[in-house]
């Protein structure tokens, strides 16, 4: 249980469950949108360890959500897994005091995903964000996967196509009726899946020949938090476009209100489902993704 | 012997809430079993195992005390143990802790019976599962307290 940069044995943990059937994705394994729901479990955890009480927070008008938050997927995650998180403050590749972790196999301590994310305040009447809880006594911790820097909202590229459009639902917010993490990474599934359909990985290709593909990176930039009821967009354009691997960008955008709200970055790995091993797309599914092709992404 | 463990830690969601402003029964329920898979996860039945094994073990009776209410926002805790682990029966304990100020949420216990999961039908529990739950026995007083 550890890395090349320290142990993370006897850290208490921030979060712990098992995964269920119900969160399984049409890739299988466990969907994204569970993890992230983890994660956000764990900064509330986190919070309270350190003597914030979020729930009295919420309570005065603050909620915490995060600016950036980085995941690199390491293993599979299926139904039935049980796991649980611990996190340490850390020195990152986007600063000083962020929150580190790592969400583990319960039965062996196997990492099964990696975490970095700020906790940022921000107003529950308004959505924006306010400042940053400060975390102090950071240490180094082993870099995750690099990610293309985001400092402002990017202009939307032409070769972007809408990928979903929607409201945000009542299940989706938290209490104080603001979008949860885990609703907007559904919005990224979703919209993941409805460019990837229409590039040509349907639900047949990937249950007929197990050609399937995973997030094994992901970058969250946040720049508002959404209300229910709200009328969302994305839109989503190809990064690049490798042999076993690709990387697609998410522009989410409140319509009603005409304002950004994130850019959602990750790298696609695709594998063979029923040896595990990496795989690589055949020409027609290529041909179609390349269309989405959008300009060099700094 | 360690007795009960945490099983589960998570928050409250809005969507777990009824019209009574706190968490609907059912999600009790539903972190109880999350326990139960995590804790079943450390006697050496984690997924992969029951599949290998075909071997579960299914509830056949089940008692909740609710003791406070968990409302949206709400951080908890649930801690399993078991108070009888025997090759043909066993009796689970789960205490769930409203860690936003420590109180006591909920205590709960589970009778359990071994399943064959390929005939679908009573079995025992072999001796390593057995060996492996002894860490988790717990007292009808560790689960009040």
């Amino acid at each position: 249980m550890s890395d090349d940069t320290g142990s993370w044995e006897g850290l208490p943990s921030l979060w712990r469950g098992t995964f269920n059937q119900w969160q399984r994705g049409l890739g299988v394994h466990v969907n994204i949108q569970h993890t992230a729901h983890a994660i956000d479990d764990a900064r509330q955890g986190w919070l309270l360890q350190a003597g914030i009480n979020p729930f009295d927070a919420r309570s005065e008008g603050v909620g915490f959500g995060a600016r950036r938050l980085r995941i690199d997927y390491r293993r599979e995650m299926a139904a039935g897994d049980a796991g649980f998180i611990v996190g340490k403050v850390a020195e990152t590749a986007d600063g000083h005091g962020r929150l580190s972790g790592r969400l583990l196999r319960s039965h062996d301590n196997v990492v099964l995903t990696c975490f970095e994310t700020g906790i940022d305040r921000f107003d529950v009447e308004t959505g924006a964000f306010l400042e940053p809880v400060v975390m102090g006594g950071a240490e180094p911790v082993a870099p995750l996967r690099a990610m293309p820097e985001v400092t402002h909202p990017p202009a939307r590229d032409p070769a972007m196509r809408q990928s979903w459009l929607g409201t945000v639902e009542t299940r989706d917010g938290d209490p104080s009726g603001r979008m949860t993490p885990r609703a907007l990474f559904d919005v990224v599934t979703r919209g993941l899946w409805a460019t990837q359909i229409e590039a040509g990985l349907t639900r047949d290709l990937v249950t007929g020949s197990h050609f399937a593909s995973g997030v094994n990176a992901l970058q969250v930039t946040q720049f508002h938090v959404p209300a229910m009821g709200d009328l969302l967009t994305a839109h989503t354009g190809l990064v690049g476009f490798g042999k076993r691997s690709c990387s697609f960008r998410h522009l989410i955008h409140d319509v009603g209100n005409d304002r950004p709200i994130a850019v959602v970055d990750y790298v696609l790995a695709f594998f063979d489902r029923q040896t595990g091993q990496p795989a690589t797309p055949g020409d027609e599914y290529r041909k179609r993704a390349e269309k989405l092709l959008m300009q060099p992404v700094a | 012997m360690t007795g009960m463990t945490e099983t589960v830690r998570g928050v409250v969601r809005a969507d777990q809430c009824d019209h009574f402003g706190h968490m609907n029964v059912q999600f009790y329920d539903a972190a109880l079993s999350d326990g139960y898979f995590h804790m079943m996860s450390l006697i050496g039945l984690h997924r992969q195992a029951i599949q290998d094994r075909k071997l579960g073990i299914a509830a056949t009776k089940m008692e909740l005390n609710y003791r406070r209410e968990l409302r949206a926002g709400d951080l908890f805790r649930v801690e399993t143990g078991f108070l009888v682990f025997e090759p043909g029966r066993v009796i689970t304990a789960h205490r769930m802790t409203r860690l936003t100020d420590g109180k006591l949420a909920l205590t709960a216990q589970s009778i359990g019976t071994p399943i064959d999961l390929a005939l679908r039908r009573r079995t025992e529990l072999p001796d390593d599962v057995v060996a492996l739950a002894s860490r988790f026995i717990c007292t009808a007083e560790d689960l009040a307290a």
